[in-house]
């Protein structure tokens, strides 16, 4: 019906409550969690045919019809989506192993994941979108699974604060988002991206349109965490389970940056319109802020959330400079943050789940006593400050000299003194968690368990095999910003 | 697979060190041996590329990297970077020897082993590297083991020192960076072996040209420990393990002198020498300034980092003066400095590890109680005091002499020289204060270093000696290569 992607996920969410139930009744909860992984599988399988579609075809397009709507195209799914929603169900799949044992001590196993697979279902719809209309209702549903999401822990008062902060948040960027759509539709009569896109291209700047891009990024921006519209994440991400905030950061902030790009590129030209300045201008300061504030956190979660808008600062560099090789460096940027800040925050929530605190100071000399953790942070968080020869660094140095290239010196130094910056907390963090002498507690406390190391270990490699051999996964986000970029055969595909 | 010679030597510890670190469960500080073969391993492979660069002048291995992101992984061995590498992996080989007796007593011994090999290749691959990123790169996996061992393994307050060594490396390697890529900017290559047919195209003005030579003079300074961002070196070098400050000494801070000979002197010739009267003051600045410093010093190891950095002003002056008599000087100071430096430093730690202190008000009256460190101790001192006939001698009248090639720089190694009295005053305090003098009671039972630690002493005592009597066998090597460079800068 929406590609066997969509269905698959669909299909899973809503069986899910009734496997939870037998579950419950059997007695045995482990169903459940190897029904979600199952799910995922078979999801990563679907997404992999549709891959090989897509590089087939060019475009993939599903239609749709309905009373209210007349015959129109609903999604539209190019390499560019691909790799997106790859980056999501890789995510996904990994912290679905990791939860099995992570979440053992919660309850409400079914709900949390129905409301996974709703997340994912928002995120991947949002992404397939190829009319405003469809993203705007996967969009509403994303608000509303998130807000669930990070009310999970219901009992205390501090997630369901975080929650209610995010919600009002993200209704006020939908609203500005629902603003900018119905201006759209008035200058054009259309939500149809594509139709959209052959409109506006011929409307000469004036200042309908400037409010229109305004409007676009304060509400893409809101999920994509640009400072100032931010706020919601450093509150949010302490307060869900860790497996929620390795999603957070890694996959949900994107979808913003997804939209970003996806609307901005298409509708409005960077050379007429220099709406890339203001991403540029963007950039400096969620990066720069994203990384003064992290250095104050002494909680580690919140740490990484400020370490998480910083990433998204360098990311919006490749946005703002606009070329194919700078969207690549973003889009590489994208996956191997949704590695290392996927990796991070499991790593924090290892530490969580064998000491129940998320203070730094009272973790101190963790990473010895659980090794293979300690390793694995060790390395996410070298490939978040950029260390040569590990991913993070590849995908910076290519932001870097794409802005160089688009004659944009400053965006690449103001980049590189940020990540000089960075260093500090980063390695604050490795002398605090991994290098300092464990005492009391601290020292007694085992190695995650292994379920949990899975995953981690899987992505500690990956960080490390991108930086060595980084060929296979920008060589594909190169093909999903080539898609980006390639405007017309977008709009040509729809007609 | 022949041809990629340079490529699989150095790959080949970094593939070892995971079983290096498992097999450190097991074994304990016999995973020394472990180690140390590998560096041998790796020594021979490097040694018998020695014939090939004689011959051809130089080795060069391209590798296609990243190809999307424009990257080459190259790797060259010419006349002046192989010498060097033959010299860092000898002084690693040696300190790994030398690690087994003096690290008994410490655990997790596989995780140091381990780092050890991933900071030997870091400092060859620098030094190997053709291409500005793979520069960098090496640059900072130089950094990061070298900072676990410090933190991990050193005295005092290492923690806070590895910190402060970190933060004062990585920024420094930032400005290195901004200099790489301002090079990117204008000649839209990050191959250095392109820089000067883009350059003779006039793609970069003299001005930008300097701006690039300063950037990646303070990225190299700071490694090298130059005045005024010295100050993390006589913390880190004297709170490292001794090993490990054998090898900061010895070989890794080298490794800006190298980056600043290979880089921008070397093709960014007519910048560099615009600057080289600014260079040549810090140059003699460093080198007075760490020689009075190491005379104020009453730790063993405090003296030598000193000393380090004063003998880091003679290699920088070497380089600043840019004449081929100098610069043969200055790289062959790096490898008698090398040698010089590393054995003190070892000699150093057997004091330590057989006295347990380093104070030096405390040690008296050793010669007759370690007389085969006495001796080393003494051999090491001379040669890097500059007296004949050790290898010290040969270097630095080379960079004299280069300095008095130039008439302008009359004065400045005039000024230089004066800082050769005070090398040899502290040295000689040092060797009086330590070995001669009566003997206190508590020093009665002292007994001389175990054999793995006298070997390594031994042999670059040997070294020092023959490079004294017999300086051709490395200058003949660095000479021809010298000859290269200096046509560049006319």
């Amino acid at each position: 019906m929406f590609t066997a992607v969509l269905d698959s996920l669909l299909f899973f969410m809503v069986t899910i409550p009734v496997v939870g139930l037998v579950a419950r009744k059997v007695g045995v909860r482990k169903i459940l969690d190897g029904y979600a992984i199952l799910g995922l599988i078979l999801t990563s399988y679907y997404l992999y045919e549709l891959y090989f579609e897509v590089l087939r075809n060019g475009i993939v397009i599903v239609k749709y019809s309905s009373v209210i709507l007349t015959p129109t195209v609903s999604l539209e799914i190019d390499m560019f989506s691909v790799f997106m929603v790859f980056v999501y169900i890789g995510l996904a799949l990994l912290v679905a192993i990791y939860s099995i044992r992570y979440m053992e001590h919660d309850t409400g196993l079914t709900w949390y994941y129905t409301l996974l697979f709703g997340l994912l279902i928002s995120m991947v719809g949002a992404t397939f979108a190829g009319d405003f209309f469809i993203l705007f209702i996967f969009w509403q549903f994303l608000c509303i699974t998130v807000t669930s999401l990070v009310a999970f822990r219901r009992r205390r008062w501090a997630p369901i604060e975080a929650s209610i902060k995010y919600f009002i948040i993200a209704e006020v960027g939908t609203a500005s988002l629902l603003y900018a759509m119905s201006l759209l539709y008035g200058m054009t009569g259309t939500l149809n991206f594509a139709q959209l896109a052959t409109s506006m291209r011929q409307v000469s700047p004036n200042p309908w349109v400037y409010l229109t891009i305004a409007l676009i990024i304060v509400g893409f921006g809101v999920e994509g965490t640009i400072v100032p519209f931010h706020t919601w994440l450093p509150d949010a991400h302490p307060e869900a389970p860790s497996s929620i905030s390795a999603l957070l950061s890694g996959a949900l902030v994107k979808v913003g940056i997804y939209c970003i790009c996806r609307v901005l590129f298409l509708l409005f030209l960077p050379a007429q319109i220099h709406w890339n300045v203001v991403l540029a201008i963007f950039a400096v300061i969620t990066m720069t802020l994203g990384n003064i504030m992290a250095l104050l956190q002494d909680d580690i979660k919140r740490l990484f959330a400020y370490s998480t808008i910083a990433q998204v600062g360098y990311i919006l560099i490749g946005v703002a400079v606009a070329t194919q090789y700078g969207v690549m460096g973003a889009l590489f940027h994208i996956f191997n943050d949704a590695m290392m800040k996927g990796l991070a925050f499991m790593c924090a929530g290892a530490f969580i789940y064998r000491t129940q605190t998320r203070d730094l100071k009272e973790l101190s000399g963790i990473g010895r006593s659980m090794p293979v953790t300690g390793a694995a942070l060790l390395i996410a968080l070298l490939s978040l400050l950029g260390f040569p020869p590990l991913a993070g660094f590849v995908s910076k140095y290519i932001l870097f000299t794409s802005a160089i290239e688009a004659n944009m010196p400053l965006l690449a130094i103001a980049g590189v003194l940020n990540s000089a910056f960075s260093a500090a907390y980063y390695l604050r963090m490795i002398q605090i968690l991994i290098l300092a002498q464990p005492n009391g507690r601290i020292a007694e406390v085992k190695e995650a368990p292994v379920s949990m190391l899975i995953p981690m270990c899987a992505m500690a490699f990956i960080v490390v095999l991108l930086g060595i051999w980084p060929e296979p996964i920008a060589s594909f986000a190169n093909n999903a910003a080539g898609a980006l970029l390639d405007a017309p055969s977008y709009i040509r595909h729809a007609a | 697979m022949p041809g990629s010679q340079i490529l699989i030597s150095l790959l080949f510890p970094v593939f070892m060190a995971p079983i290096v670190f498992w097999s450190g469960k097991r074994l304990g500080n016999k995973t020394g041996a472990i180690a140390v073969l590998i560096l041998v391993a790796v020594l021979i492979q490097f040694l018998s590329i020695l014939p090939q660069v004689m011959d051809a002048s130089f080795v060069e291995e391209t590798y296609e990297w990243a190809p999307i992101a424009g990257l080459t992984f190259g790797l060259r061995a010419d006349r002046i970077s192989l010498p060097i590498v033959l010299i860092i992996i000898l002084l690693c080989t040696l300190a790994a020897i030398y690690s087994i007796a003096y690290m008994e007593h410490r655990t997790g011994l596989g995780a140091y082993f381990s780092s050890f090999l991933l900071f030997t290749v870091g400092m060859v691959g620098v030094v190997l590297a053709t291409n500005l990123i793979e520069f960098y790169m090496f640059w900072e996996l130089m950094l990061l083991p070298s900072y676990f061992m410090i933190a991990e393994w050193g005295y005092g307050k290492a923690k806070v020192i590895a910190f402060k060594y970190f933060i004062f490396t990585h920024v420094g390697a930032v400005f290195l960076l901004l200099g790489i890529l301002t090079t990117y900017v204008y000649l839209g290559t990050f191959n250095m072996y392109e820089i000067p047919a883009r350059l003779s195209a006039g793609l970069m003005s003299i001005e930008i040209q300097k701006i690039v030579v300063i950037a990646i003079a303070i990225g190299c300074a700071v490694k090298m420990a130059l005045w005024p961002v010295h100050t993390w070196l006589p913390d880190a070098h004297s709170e490292a393990p001794t090993p490990i400050s054998v090898l900061l000494s010895g070989a890794m801070i080298k490794c800006g002198a190298y980056g600043i000979i290979r880089i921008a002197l070397t093709f960014f010739g007519d910048a560099f020498l615009s600057l080289y009267t600014v260079f040549a003051v810090i140059a003699i600045i460093t080198m007075i300034y760490g020689g009075l410093m190491a005379l104020a010093q009453t730790d063993v190891k405090r003296l030598l980092a000193y000393s380090s950095i004063s003998q880091m002003g003679y290699i920088f002056f070497g380089i600043s003066v840019a004449t081929a008599y100098g610069l043969t000087g200055a790289l062959f100071h790096i490898i008698n400095h090398a040698i010089g430096k590393g054995l003190l430093f070892m000699c150093a730690g057997a004091l330590i590890h057989q006295t347990g202190t380093r104070d030096l008000k405390e040690l008296q009256g050793l010669a007759g109680k370690m007389p085969i460190t006495a001796m080393a101790v003494m051999i090491g001192c001379f040669s890097l005091a500059g007296t004949p006939p050790f290898g010290g001698f040969q270097s630095e009248w080379m960079i004299f002499a280069g300095g008095f090639q130039r008439p302008e720089f009359t004065l400045f190694t005039s000024v230089a020289l004066i800082s050769t009295l005070i090398t040899a005053a502290y040295y000689l305090w040092f060797i009086y204060r330590v070995f001669f003098g009566p003997r206190p009671e508590k020093l009665e039972n002292v007994k001389e270093a175990p054999l793995t630690m006298i070997i390594p002493m031994l042999i670059l005592a040997f070294l020092a000696v023959l490079l004294g009597i017999w300086p051709r066998f490395v200058t003949d090597i660095i000479a021809p290569g010298v000859q290269q460079i200096s046509s560049l800068i006319k």
